[in-house]
């Protein structure tokens, strides 16, 4: 997995990638990147992010991090 | 996969778009481009553009948009001083991902970016802050009268207030 920064998560939502949240249900409900697929880190297993991350398309993986 | 290090904070924090209930921000409540003068600006070529805008003040910045003080004319300033010597500091700011409702009414405030760089200025609406003020600590008083003693969780506060709410 490597890193990016704003400017090429805005290139590659713009580009058919998709954004995933991996916080906790209240705050992807109040605030989410246009877009995202929640996918909780907690309690995360391999047959649920099979299940709902779309294998075909550019993937953004994202939490919330500090100003 | 790629990873967002900086995440949902560095998106928000620049403005950029979001879904959700919370809101709205104050992206979108930036007012027109304050005016803006350089530090090297001479006060009385900033004083005429301040009267021609029919403004009395102006935001000084860098050249990359970096938000570096305020310039109001005073009568004993220098017209031939650059603003770097008469400018007040740099004024409070607040990020854009601040909800319009928790900005005092009436009142303006200098946007910037996560990296300081200027995005506008926005105005708090009729009753703002004093109201939501009132609002939170009422509920706040609410939510300790219904759980007594308990701390209780996110989730349970979330429900008794949801609960709480009209029905629409």
């Amino acid at each position: 997995m490597h890193s990016v920064d704003r400017a090429e998560v805005n290139e590659l939502l713009a580009t058919g990638g998709v954004a995933v949240e991996v916080l906790e249900a209240r705050q992807y409900r109040l605030a989410h990147l246009p877009g995202a697929i929640h996918l909780p880190a907690r309690g995360l297993t391999r047959a649920r992010a099979e299940a709902t991350l779309p294998p075909d398309r550019p993937l953004v993986l994202y939490c919330a991090d500090t100003q | 996969m790629a990873d967002y290090v900086d995440g949902k904070a560095d998106w928000m924090a620049h403005g950029l778009p979001v879904e959700g209930e919370a809101g709205p921000f104050l992206t979108s409540a930036l007012a027109e481009a304050p005016l803006t003068a350089a530090p090297g600006d001479r006060v009385e070529a900033v004083v005429a553009r301040l009267r021609r805008a029919g403004v009395t003040a102006a935001l000084v910045t860098s050249p990359e948009g970096l938000v570096l003080g305020r310039y109001e004319p005073a009568d004993d300033d220098d017209p031939g001083a650059a603003l770097l010597e008469v400018m007040a500091g740099v004024p409070a700011t607040v990020r854009p991902s601040l909800e319009i409702g928790d900005l005092e009414a009436g009142r303006s405030v200098t946007v910037t970016a996560a990296d300081g760089r200027l995005l506008g200025v926005a105005t708090g609406p009729p009753g703002g802050s004093t109201d939501v003020a009132q609002e939170v600590h009422d509920l706040a008083e609410a939510v300790a009268e219904h759980f007594g003693d308990r701390t209780p969780s996110e989730d349970e506060v979330e429900d008794f207030l949801r609960q709480r709410q009209p029905p629409s």
